[in-house]
Order: structure tokens, then sequence, then C-alpha cells
């Protein structure tokens, strides 16, 4: 059975005082099913998330405070009669926080928007993560095309392809030298300058990670991805990585292909 | 006035305060689960320092506590007054159970211990032990007009 347990981050004990309990140090709280649906109410476990003061641990696992807070909150507020026939952007939200969840909840047809949840669960798909990477081995990187998954292909002419719908949940970027400038450059579906559409301002890193601000990036099943190098002066890379992971947003599945690029 | 006609009138009197103070249900707070020190408990569904059990009786005192919980353990429940989400929230007893599941508290415990009208009780687990209470229950019974 699963486990929710919130973990005093704070070191002294922390009040929640709309439900009435003082969040120990050690050990982590323990919430108990049956209690579930009115911590689903509760105010102050936010702020008192938003602050840093505690965490929510799901089956062992600490959470994020967006996660933490969509289990404490978001399915109840969903199976309220508000979110009865939610947006399709809705239905991919609350499909995958539904998964995150597990057994816990039981989907019913109450509305079109549930039915459509309960589809969707008894697929696969969605919520899975693909790593794209992306090489170039010069020695001094400006104004080049990364290869594909260490195709020795520049990925101008063989890019990478994106199999679901998805969007960006990370990029990375590693080089063999310190301080070094690059703009990494994506680009969907083509090398002219209309394509692109995201660039990472890698600057004075040897390596550098980026999880926010990613929300532009987004890609359909059959897009090409594609990684360039710009030069932004000062110290070149050399020998450099880029990986960026995609999660897929929906759960359609299929196969196809086009003759050419 | 005779002596019968007192007798007859004090004892009316007494009757009546006897059937109006006994009208009073009792207080009744729980929580399930296993409680750390300050566990609120809950008056129905809600923690009892927010919205505590209604009490509206005049000249109310508190004549006996019987606490009970699934294990038998050490610890102490704290019994409040507020005016609601702990506005004015005053310690009213405290009861201490000893090694046990269920126990008794009674004036010769506790002592006088007047209750105001038009307040919400509401019930705090305190000084909990290594064996933490579980679904800890609190009846209270209160006199008053």
């Amino acid at each position: 059975m699963a486990t929710r347990h919130i973990r005093n981050l704070l070191g002294s004990p922390v009040l929640i005082k709309d439900q009435g309990v003082t969040i120990p140090i050690t050990p982590d709280y323990l919430i108990e099913p049956d209690e579930y649906q009115r911590w689903a109410l509760s105010v102050d476990i936010d702020t008192a998330l938003d602050a840093g003061d505690i965490i929510v641990v799901h089956n062992g696992i600490v959470l994020s405070i967006f996660d933490s807070k969509c289990l404490i909150h978001e399915i109840t507020d969903y199976l309220t009669t508000e979110h009865a026939n939610p947006a399709p952007s809705q239905i991919n939200y609350f499909t995958k926080i539904l998964r995150f969840i597990g057994p816990i909840f039981t989907v019913t047809n109450g509305g079109s928007g549930r039915t459509d949840i309960a589809a969707q669960l008894s697929g696969s798909a969605e919520g899975k993560e693909t790593t794209y990477q992306f090489f170039n081995n010069g020695a001094n990187i400006k104004d080049k095309w990364f290869d594909h998954e260490g195709a020795n292909i520049t990925c101008d002419t063989t890019p990478g392809v994106i199999a679901a719908n998805s969007k960006a949940r990370q990029i990375t970027f590693s080089n063999v030298r310190d301080n070094s400038n690059l703009f990494v450059d994506i680009y969907k579906n083509g090398t002219a300058p209309g394509n692109l559409f995201f660039t990472w301002d890698v600057l004075a890193k040897r390596i550098a990670w980026k999880t926010n601000g990613l929300d532009a990036i987004t890609f359909a099943t059959g897009d090409r991805i594609r990684i360039f190098g710009r030069d932004a002066g000062g110290i070149t890379p050399s020998k450099a990585v880029v990986k960026i992971t995609l999660v897929n947003t929906d759960n359609i599945l299929g196969e196809g292909g086009f003759a050419t690029l | 006035m005779s002596n019968d006609c007192l007798q007859r009138a004090l004892q009316e009197e007494f009757i009546f305060q006897v059937v109006n103070a006994s009208i009073n249900p009792g207080l009744y707070l729980s929580r399930t689960g296993t409680h750390n020190d300050d566990t609120w408990l809950l008056a129905g569904d809600r923690v009892s320092n927010i919205v505590g059990v209604p009490f509206g009786y005049d000249n109310g005192k508190m004549i006996k506590v019987v606490v009970a919980n699934e294990v038998s353990t050490t610890f102490d429940i704290e019994i409040y007054h507020h005016l609601g989400n702990e506005a004015s929230l005053t310690l009213l007893t405290t009861v201490v159970i000893v090694t046990n599941s269920v126990q008794t508290f009674s004036i010769a415990d506790f002592g006088s211990v007047p209750i105001p009208q038009d307040v919400q009780i509401a019930a705090k687990v305190v000084n909990t032990t290594a064996t933490k209470p579980r679904a800890t229950g609190i009846y209270i019974t209160a006199l008053g007009n």
C-alpha cells in the first residue's frame, strides 16, 4: 500500500495549524489514508512547503514542492464538480498525476473528462522520458552542428526524430574546457533561421544544466530536432555533449515516417 | 410559606435543575492515526483547534472525562475552550493517562472546571511516550443550565 509522509526540513517542529498537527523533527509524519481528504483541503501545508520547512515523501521517494502539492491537493480538487469537464490539456495533466499516484484513487466515468482520463490511464506511453544526445568532438566548437547520438554524421543531415508528442524536461551541457561559452541553439524541422526556436546561453561554464524555462520546447510526433553550437565569443568549448530529455505529453501510439527531411 | 411548601418548592427546583443539566449529551472528540505531541483531536471532521465542539450551556462545569485509544500507553490530553480558530484559546484542564488504553477522570481528579457559555471545546494530545497513542477518543461530560 502506498505511504505518504511529511518530512521536516526545518530542524524544529513545524505546525500545520489547519490540520491540528505538528510535524516533528523526526521521524517523518505519516498521513493515514483516511485523512487524505482533509489534508487535501489544507492551506497551511502549502505555506510550509513554499517556505521549504517540509516536503512530502511518497512511497519513500522525496517529492519536489510541486509534486508534493499535486499529491496532497490536485486529485481531490479534480474530482470535485468544478473540474467535471476539463480541457484536453487538463486531462493530460491530471492523467499524469493519476498515474504518478497510482492505485490510491479510482477513476470513475462520471463525466466526459473522467472517461478520457480513464482511457488514457489504460495506456502506457504518456509520461515516459526520452533523452536525445548530441555530440561534437571538435577542438573549437563554434558555429557547428552537433552529431546526433554519436553517429559521426552532423544532425543537419541526420537529425533526431521525435516519436511522440512531448516537451522538454531538462537540458545538460558538458565539455572539456573550463569557462567556455556557447549558444546552444535548438532547431525544429529544418536548418533555416526560421527553424531555430530555442537558445540556451551557456556562458563561462564547463558543465551546465537547465530545468526551468523550458515550457516553449515542445515537439509533435515526427518532428526533427537538431542542435547547433553557435559562437558566443571568448573561450570556445571542446569535445562537447548536449543532452535534452523530453517527456511524452500524451498517450498516442503508432508508427510513421517521411520520405525526405 | 410552610416548611412543607418550601421543601416541595426546593425539591421541584432541584428536579428542574437536574433535568436541565442532564440534557447535555456530552462532548466527543477523536482522531484516527498515530498521534505525536501537539496533535489536535477532531470535532466531527474538523480539527478542534479550528472548530471545536460547541458548548452553549450556562454555568457549565466539567464532571467527567473518559479517554480511550488503541494501545496501552502514557500520554496527556489538554482540554481547551476557544472562540474559533484558536481565538482566546484557554486551557481548561489536563488529564494524564498512565499506561492505559482507557481511563476515566472525575472532579476528584481535575477539580472544579467551569466552562464558559458559548465557546468551542478542543483537545490536544501532548507528552506522548515511545508508544504513541492511536485513534484516540475523549468523551467529556459537562453539566449546565
